[in-house]
């Protein structure tokens, strides 16, 4: 009988010592804070050195960098804005009632009964608290979340590289992105929508601020800080011209987003009414003389072949990196491990997820990320997309040629991916 | 009671597995990947930060800067010159696209190049925004050949050409509210990407067909020099800095270059850069009015004076290319 005791207390201790070890290896989810922009950092770091001796910035410095942006932006539990600018207003941006509904923990407000936490419950896991694009679930997905403090969108009907509109990110919001990890928030209220929206712009405002006070950083003498409140009573002047190249750097990241502007898409021509009118028929004799102006374009003058492919399978050019991550690999290198040596030697210890190749579009399978009414194919064609080697057409082709376009664009899934039109005639068809 | 042996030493083993399973499933299931740690702040300085940036105008006022007003003009010339030997040379860049067009001519790698007598070409030198804001359009500051300039429409051969897949102009400057023409000389497309990251001005990723053109109009300044690549043709690189006002240059093929009316009487601070030494480290300059840190260059000029600077930057700076 004293044995069976002493038995079950060496089964518990061994449990309750694998617990505790479990728990003391940091097993517990860390207190919601913004993270810091490593990544970012030793980009700029290594701009202002040399590859094999990057500058370093001082603990000073990056603790200073983080004091001004908690000061301008404050924390994920309580958001603020900053103020004093001379040019712009950040309220008439970001709703400061959106932002309260949006941060902090999941809940509610216990005597008004509005939610509060709603970028925690609804977003958070994938794309962080901080809007990084690295949240827990993010190096499980592909393509990984969106990171959005560079402020870069791809889908919107803004002009090429112009930030989005409200209106677009709320459509992405409510239609989720098609062939990827982001689902429909359809069901969500207007008002809590408006809210996650004002609270992305906020994390985008952040986020490309931090980015320009690290960049500020490189500017200044070995180890000096940004803006240092000690200065104000002895260096008054010198104090106040610091205020002023902070303030330029911050509220040109506002003005960014406020001298965006809608892009001008032009009405279909006749052919597209009567092509579409009802079911649509790619035999009629029309069908096919748009259909093959399209091929033409696709395989000339626009140059979507260069990366779309030959057959349009996205084929073409598979080796190219989107912007959120070409900064961590080296596009000169010839073998994939070769171009991801930054990433391994850099910028993998700062839990920078594994760049991966940015794949152009499959365009057989008729799943379009940004979505599939043609209104939003002539703006991917005729603007391009922002972060991507989609390139910019407005100037290059007409409305008429890139309504053709979206014709035989939107043909391709319908035909036999096996049998594309015209490639067995390629050689003698390809431009020089 | 053999039995009874088996089965208590079976008892002994059973719980202490169940143990050590869950010790380690606990100790390493679910915990997150590694993460730096986050920056530390200090809440009192974040307290007094937070006073230069309330909302609604309740923030305390800023200090106004004042901005000097220039006296004249003054004419600055110089060269930039390598001293000391590279440790090497560059190999020529090896198209592997288009190579009817691409491998028409040799593609030199343009990160370093030595022009005549030494000479350090594409080098850009800008005045940077100091302790004011230098006003634009403003004919105490800005020379009426400048004034005329302004609004100019960049083309033909001042335009940004590329040919056999090369940019023509590597290093290049213009002004916010100049207009530029993209041009393709060759008869493949390019794919013409400004990656201007920071500051105001444009980005822009623009499909120019074969014998085609754009034109791009950046709006805003840029911070620095940016970008430009060409997303079909890998190996082609440029940079182009978009200023608010005229006062920048790029060295020529000898390392000259020329900025025909600075104003006088203000103080100056000027920028280096090289896209291979950004901020050249040893550095040394003919001018003892002229001082040097960090890649810039601070110095107030007078009136009608004709300065001519040789900027000696030392080979040791470009090491880095030659591993």
């Amino acid at each position: 009988m004293r044995t069976r005791i002493h038995h079950l207390r060496t089964w518990q201790l061994t449990l309750l010592f694998g617990m505790l070890l479990g728990v003391s290896s940091g097993c517990f989810s860390p207190p919601a804070d913004f993270q810091f922009n490593w990544v970012y950092l030793a980009v700029q770091e290594q701009q202002l050195g040399t590859p094999d001796d990057p500058a370093a910035f001082s603990d000073e410095q990056r603790r200073n960098v983080a004091e001004i942006l908690q000061a301008t932006f404050g924390t994920p539990q309580d958001p603020r804005l900053p103020g004093g600018l001379e040019d712009a207003n950040p309220e008439d941006l970001v709703n400061l009632y959106g932002l309260r509904l949006a941060a902090g923990p999941v809940g509610h407000d216990k005597v008004t009964r509005e939610p509060r936490g709603l970028y925690r419950q609804h977003c958070a896991h994938c794309h962080g608290v901080t809007g990084d694009g690295m949240g827990p679930t993010a190096g499980f997905l592909n393509p990984y979340p969106r990171d959005y403090r560079p402020g870069m969108y791809k889908f919107k009907l803004t002009k090429s590289t112009q930030k989005p509109s409200k209106a677009d990110l709320l459509r992405t919001l409510r239609e989720g992105i098609p062939g990827t990890a982001m689902p429909s928030f359809l069901v969500l209220p207007e008002d809590e929508l408006s809210a996650l929206v004002d609270y992305v712009i906020y994390l985008s405002l952040r986020g490309e601020v931090e980015r320009e006070l690290i960049s500020l950083l490189s500017g200044l003498e070995e180890g000096a800080l940004l803006l240092d409140p000690r200065q104000k009573s002895t260096d008054s002047e010198g104090y106040g011209e610091s205020t002023a190249l902070v303030k330029e750097s911050i509220q040109n990241v506002f003005m960014s987003w406020s001298i965006s502007e809608p892009a001008v898409i032009p009405a279909p021509p006749a052919w597209w009414q009567t092509l579409n009118n009802e079911q649509l028929d790619y035999s009629s004799a029309e069908a096919v003389e748009v259909h093959d102006r399209g091929l033409a374009l696709f395989r000339g003058k626009a140059g979507c072949i260069s990366c779309h492919g030959e057959t349009a399978l996205g084929d073409g050019n598979v080796s190219n990196y989107d912007k959120w991550t070409e900064q961590m690999v080296d596009a000169k290198g010839r073998t994939e491990e070769d171009r991801l040596e930054p990433y391994r030697t850099t910028f993998q210890k700062y839990g920078a997820l594994l760049p991966r190749p940015i794949r152009p579009r499959n365009l057989r399978q008729g799943v379009y990320r940004g979505g599939r009414r043609p209104i939003d194919l002539y703006h991917r064609i005729s603007q391009g997309i922002n972060g991507t080697p989609m390139p910019n057409q407005e100037q290059t082709l007409t409305a008429e040629e890139i309504w053709s376009l979206v014709f035989y664009v939107r043909s391709l899934p319908f035909e036999h991916a096996s049998r594309p039109a015209g490639v067995r005639n390629l050689d003698r068809e390809r431009p020089n | 009671m053999m039995r009874g042996m088996h089965i208590e030493r079976a008892g002994r083993v059973l719980p202490a597995l169940v143990g050590a399973l869950a010790f380690s499933l606990l100790s390493a299931a679910g915990c997150a990947r590694t993460m730096p740690g986050a920056v530390e702040v200090d809440p009192v300085s974040v307290t007094d930060l937070e006073q230069e940036f309330v909302l609604s105008s309740g923030g305390t006022a800023t200090v106004q800067v004042e901005v000097p007003e220039p006296d004249g003009f003054a004419m600055l010339r110089g060269r930039f010159v390598l001293t000391g030997s590279l440790a090497g040379t560059l190999a020529a860049l090896s198209p592997d696209k288009d190579l009817q067009v691409c491998g028409a001519n040799v593609i030199p790698n343009e990160a370093l190049v030595i022009g005549s007598d030494s000479g350090i070409q594409n080098i850009m030198l800008y005045v940077e925004k100091g302790k004011f804001k230098i006003p634009v359009g403003d004919p105490k500051w800005e020379h009426q050949e400048y004034l005329d300039q302004k609004d100019a429409v960049l083309d033909g051969a001042n335009g940004f050409d590329q040919e056999s897949c090369r940019f023509l102009s590597h290093v290049f400057a213009m002004r916010a509210t100049q207009t530029l023409a993209i041009l393709n000389s060759d008869t493949v497309g390019h794919n013409t990407d400004l990656q201007s990251a920071s500051g105001l001005a444009a980005r822009s990723n623009y499909q120019v067909p074969g014998s085609g053109s754009v034109v791009y109009s950046p709006g805003y300044k840029s911070k620095a020099p940016f970008k430009v690549s060409c997303g079909a043709h890998g190996w082609m690189t440029a940079y182009i800095h978009v200023s608010d006002h005229p006062f920048f240059a790029v060295s020529g093929e000898d390392g000259s270059f020329q900025i025909k009316h600075v104003p006088s009487g203000v103080p100056l601070e000027f920028r280096i850069w090289h896209e291979s030494a950004n901020k050249p480290g040893t550095v040394t300059v003919n001018d003892p009015q002229a001082e040097y840190s960090r890649g810039k260059l601070t110095r107030t000029f007078s009136a009608d004076e004709e300065v001519d600077w040789t900027i000696e930057i030392d080979a040791s700076n470009f090491n880095h290319l030659f591993n």
